[in-house]
């Protein structure tokens, strides 16, 4: 367990330096912050056309924590880019299990998910005339962002038998988690299986507790929704667990994991 | 045109073997439903068109940056960059050549999405120009192939540019009125939306499919090709001056 801590903290570390290589102030803030802003204010717009001032609201409000949960959800696509630095054959080589370096080196997505929200709200919300109980943000979103967190962790555990169908995985899974976790319209509008569906993956019930906190309810309920999105990610982490255990750690027996490019 | 023809041919034996090429049609489904929803939350049926257009080009769009970005960046990791600043035929030519064969195999949303809206929302889109809908589809494929070179050459220049080439996604689907048609957008945006070739594109396509006459077709069409036209020079102009200065200075494996 020590040893496992241990990587994860590390791992932390080396995700923490790659993130701070990977951008340029100059490429944060009009690189990759223009670029999240944008597809905000793109779902957003959508309420110039249907909708008026209340799917501008209600878009503005989802799409935001869509993004955050956009890096932290991404994880699983990383287990690609280590086939690309040639570290995975060395993973795949090494004793230990492979979830904490993953674990480790995704964790920094939480913070910086959750910083970008933050930014990006303070930047548009009053350009979009929004006024909300915007101090919840950093607690609704947290929930959120741990949510994703456990489900890209376990979409890691996936891909690393397959990084080359990570980037596709994800993609879907976010969008799915998107289309139908009450980003643009309440899930309530879906058939009750696909209900069930989002009610298993991360926005759902973040989003939930969080517009009633964003609207002034800041009830038991509203925490509780954002306990069940907490316990959503959990879940997932749990199941990555298993799923680098079961498919990771199988396939470094049976040679099944895919080194070959 | 042989070199093209050969890169063409590459990309698209890669691409069909590659699932992450796949990424771009497999999403295409939870978007066409993200889109359908808010149309039928609002009861506003009249906007199907919108609704299945926005995801169609979303896909297109995003293909053409992500691939163009991807292709540099693949070339640069497995060392080939270096060999087309050598070769005679210009690295602009190879890499449209190789974004032009996943955009056509993009050009698979079309059905994806039809297919999507009749299963999900028992949707079916009835047309009324098919030809000119056809003409405006494949023409708005060859300005994204052309336009998309301009955000590609960037990552020629500095690793972290493919940052700044992803910045160009959803500006450009804003601009161009993929969703929202530009003329709800406030005035000033207007003027800068017409210099996007999306904006007259998607205009075209929305009154292609629903309106019984369709107003200065030549001009409109004329439009996209122009400026289509304007992205493809300035996409290969660009890729000239880059791979000119990266020899010079020495820098094309150092960056």
């Amino acid at each position: 367990m020590t040893a496992a801590l241990r990587i994860a903290r590390n791992s932390a570390y080396v995700g923490y330096a790659e993130v701070l290589a990977s951008y340029t102030w100059k490429s944060w803030l009009f690189g990759w912050l223009t670029r999240v802003a944008a597809q905000i204010l793109f779902f957003t717009a959508m309420g110039l056309l249907v909708g008026g001032d209340d799917l501008i609201e209600y878009a503005f409000i989802g799409n935001i924590v869509a993004m955050a949960a956009l890096m932290p959800l991404g994880t699983g696509a990383d287990t690609a880019w280590e086939r690309g630095l040639g570290t995975l054959p060395l993973l795949v080589a090494a004793p230990r299990s492979m979830l904490p370096v993953f674990a480790g080196r995704s964790s920094f997505y939480i913070v910086q998910g959750l910083g970008e929200s933050l930014v990006i709200y303070a930047l548009l919300a009053p350009v979009l005339g929004i006024s909300k109980d915007w101090w919840w943000l950093p607690a609704g979103v947290a929930a959120v962002v741990l949510g994703a967190y456990g489900l890209g962790l376990f979409i890691a555990s996936l891909a690393i038998r397959k990084p080359r169908a990570g980037n596709t995985t994800f993609n879907l899974v976010f969008y799915t988690a998107v289309a139908i976790g009450g980003v643009n319209v309440p899930t309530a509008v879906f058939p009750g299986w696909v209900q069930s569906l989002a009610d298993v993956l991360p926005l759902h019930h973040g989003l939930l507790g969080l517009r009633a906190l964003l609207d002034g309810d800041a009830g038991m309920e509203a925490f509780r929704q954002l306990g069940i999105e907490v316990v959503v990610g959990t879940f997932w982490f749990v199941l990555a667990l298993a799923g680098f255990r079961w498919f990771a750690e199988g396939g470094r027996r049976d040679g099944s994991i895919d080194l070959v490019e | 045109m042989r070199a093209a023809a050969a890169a063409f041919r590459m990309q698209l034996s890669l691409a069909l073997r590659t699932p992450n090429y796949w990424m771009v049609q497999i999403s295409t489904v939870p978007q066409v439903i993200l889109f359908l929803s808010v149309i039928d939350a609002f009861d506003r049926p009249d906007l199907t068109t919108h609704a299945l257009l926005a995801p169609t080009l979303i896909a297109m769009w995003g293909t053409a940056l992500w691939t163009g970005g991807s292709v540099v960046r693949d070339d640069r990791w497995g060392g080939q960059i270096e060999n087309h600043a050598a070769a005679p035929t210009p690295y602009g030519v190879a890499v449209v050549a190789r974004v032009a064969a996943v955009v056509v195999l993009s050009m698979l949303v079309v059905p994806i999405t039809l297919v999507t809206a009749r299963l999900s929302y028992g949707l079916d889109l009835e047309v009324r120009h098919p030809g000119l809908l056809v003409v405006v589809v494949l023409l708005t494929a060859a300005a994204i192939t052309a336009t998309g070179m301009i955000f590609s050459s960037l990552t020629i220049l500095s690793r972290a540019a493919i940052t700044f080439q992803s910045s160009a996604s959803y500006p450009l689907l804003l601009l161009g009125g993929v969703f929202v048609p530009l003329e709800l957008f406030p005035d000033w945006v207007q003027p800068l939306g017409r210099l996007v070739f999306l904006s007259w594109s998607t205009d075209l396509i929305r009154d292609a499919v629903t309106e019984a006459s369709v107003a200065d077709v030549p001009v409109r069409l004329l439009a996209i090709v122009v400026l289509g036209g304007i992205g493809f020079v300035a996409g290969q102009w660009l890729v000239r001056v880059i791979m000119h200065r990266v020899r010079v200075t020495g820098e094309i494996s150092t960056i």
